[in-house]
């Protein structure tokens, strides 16, 4: 499987911006033809490697924000890490409203990068123009249709979806744009409903791993959990169950996701799912219990503006054993069985 | 032995009939009353949902940010002793106010005025039925809330 070279990203990139970088990233290579193509990639065929991934960074429209500088530390934290990680995977909400300017913020803190970046939406990316800026700053002309992409690295099929689609709440109730964007900035949004990756991107992700072979080991980026974790904050993914069905024919697949701003974990069948924290602000855990309550992230103090945020990066083993491993910007955020490391 | 238990079931009767008598003192909120009480609580609680969505200050956060749902505030812990506020026993509103002027850059409001009240409202009562507990520190999460139609203040 052909690596993504620098030069690759970065040979388009005349503006210098990260959306000419990840439309590098989705340019009909011939590394992306043969992972469509259906060449099984086989466990015993991976390569090991690591990947970094930055997720909710949820820049605001002002100067000299503080999140600005938390984007810029995670990214610099990401750069640094030994081995370097081979790509970047961000998993949704560079901005918090949707604006342009937020969005060409983030994509000026993100083209520091020292690795390939891959991306998904989330929905503070979104809502303002349904995702028309994100698109064109983000995706390739080519990705502009369905909002969903795969990559093959290392033997790995790496699958990216948007799982933020909504049903509109907002025609009928004669909402403007901002209007529309004011209500799904809030976690708690009653009238915006659930969300989902929706019948096109299913049929997408049908096609996508129709001819791989039960062995490829599989790892999906979405912004949301695969799994009812708290629905009324939108911690889930309405079709995660049509998608979970699709994948279940492969050995093993690795889900990992933004939005909850916050180390939780799960396994539902052959899916092992893992939370990652935000580079804005922690969410307290909403009240249910968790099946693996032992992977959880400390208090945060409220007294400390960077606590209870980071980055993340997972290793992949040549038997596609994962570990993911938390990189708090406070060393005593994570328990002692996190810090060390999750296996996933 | 028998003496004091029957000595402990009278003093058992007499303070249910002093209670009784004294609950009868003054009439129970019923009917009208209860209902306008209710009715200016939602009222309070809308006007405080609302603020607690709305950046107050200059970095534009908002208390919801942080705090869906008014989780992980745990007011009925106030008033305690708080280490981010250097250490003194604090009641909710002072941690409030901490929040809109630190976290959120805001000015902050009166502690007698009607946002400060509101926003002191939709926190106790978006975590309603917890068991009082002063001084307590652990984190968790908030109580279930009644969404959809007929949450009161529901514009969002």
């Amino acid at each position: 499987m052909e690596k993504i070279s620098r030069r690759n990203f970065l040979g388009v990139t005349s503006k210098g911006a990260a959306a000419s970088i990840v439309a590098g990233t989705f340019a009909p290579t011939a590394s992306s033809m043969i992972g469509l193509g259906g060449v099984a990639s086989a466990s015993s065929k991976i390569k090991p490697f690591t990947f970094a991934v930055l997720t909710d960074a949820h820049l605001y429209d002002l100067p000299a924000h503080r999140f600005d500088g938390f984007l810029e530390d995670a990214v610099a934290q990401v750069n640094a890490l030994k081995p370097r990680p081979d790509l970047l995977i961000y998993a949704g909400d560079v901005g918090q409203a949707g604006k342009a300017s937020e969005l060409e913020k983030g994509q000026k803190i993100l083209s520091k990068l020292k690795m390939p970046m891959l991306i998904i939406p989330g929905e503070h990316d979104y809502y303002l123009d349904m995702g028309a800026d994100w698109r064109k700053r983000f995706l390739p002309k080519s990705k502009q249709g369905v909002e969903a992409w795969s990559h093959d690295h290392n033997g790995v099929h790496i699958i990216g979806m948007n799982s933020i689609l909504i049903s509109d709440f907002w025609t009928g109730a004669g909402l403007s744009d901002v209007e529309r964007m004011g209500r799904v900035e809030e976690l708690e949004c009653h009238k915006c409903g659930l969300w989902g990756v929706e019948a096109k991107q299913l049929e997408w992700l049908k096609k996508d791993v129709a001819k791989l072979s039960p062995d490829t080991p599989i790892i999906t980026f979405t912004h949301s959990p695969l799994w009812d974790y708290y629905p009324r904050w939108n911690f889930q993914t309405k079709d995660s169950a049509e998608i979970r069905q699709i994948l279940s024919g492969f050995d093993k697949v690795m889900s990992i996701h933004g939005h909850v701003h916050q180390v939780v974990y799960n396994n539902v069948g052959n899916m092992t799912s893992a939370g990652l924290m935000s580079t804005s602000w922690p969410w307290p855990y909403p009240p249910v219990e968790l099946t693996y309550p032992h992977i959880k992230m400390n208090r945060q103090n409220p007294g400390d503006f960077k606590d209870g945020m980071g980055s993340s990066s997972v290793s992949i083993g040549g038997d596609f054993d994962g570990t993911m491993k938390y990189h708090a910007f406070s060393a005593d955020l994570l328990p002692a069985n996190v810090a060390a490391g999750i296996p996933i | 032995m028998k003496n004091t238990m029957k000595s402990v079931a009278l003093a058992s009767v007499a303070a249910v009939a002093l209670t009784a008598g004294s609950a009868f003192a003054a009439k129970p909120i019923v009917g009208a009353e209860a209902a306008e009480q209710f009715d200016a609580l939602m009222a309070t609680v809308a006007t405080g949902d609302s603020i607690w969505h709305t950046p107050q200050g200059s970095n534009g956060l908002a208390c919801a940010n942080c705090h869906p749902d008014g989780s992980a505030i745990q007011p009925e812990t106030f008033p305690k002793a708080h280490r981010t506020l250097g250490g003194r026993v604090v009641a909710l509103r002072d941690m409030i106010q901490w929040c809109l002027q630190a976290v959120t850059a805001a000015d902050g409001f009166d502690y007698a005025s009607d946002e400060m009240i509101a926003m002191e409202t939709y926190a106790t009562y978006t975590n309603r039925g917890a068991v009082i507990d002063l001084g307590k520190d652990v984190q968790t999460g908030a109580v279930p809330v009644i969404s959809g139609p007929g949450y009161p203040g529901t514009t969002h």
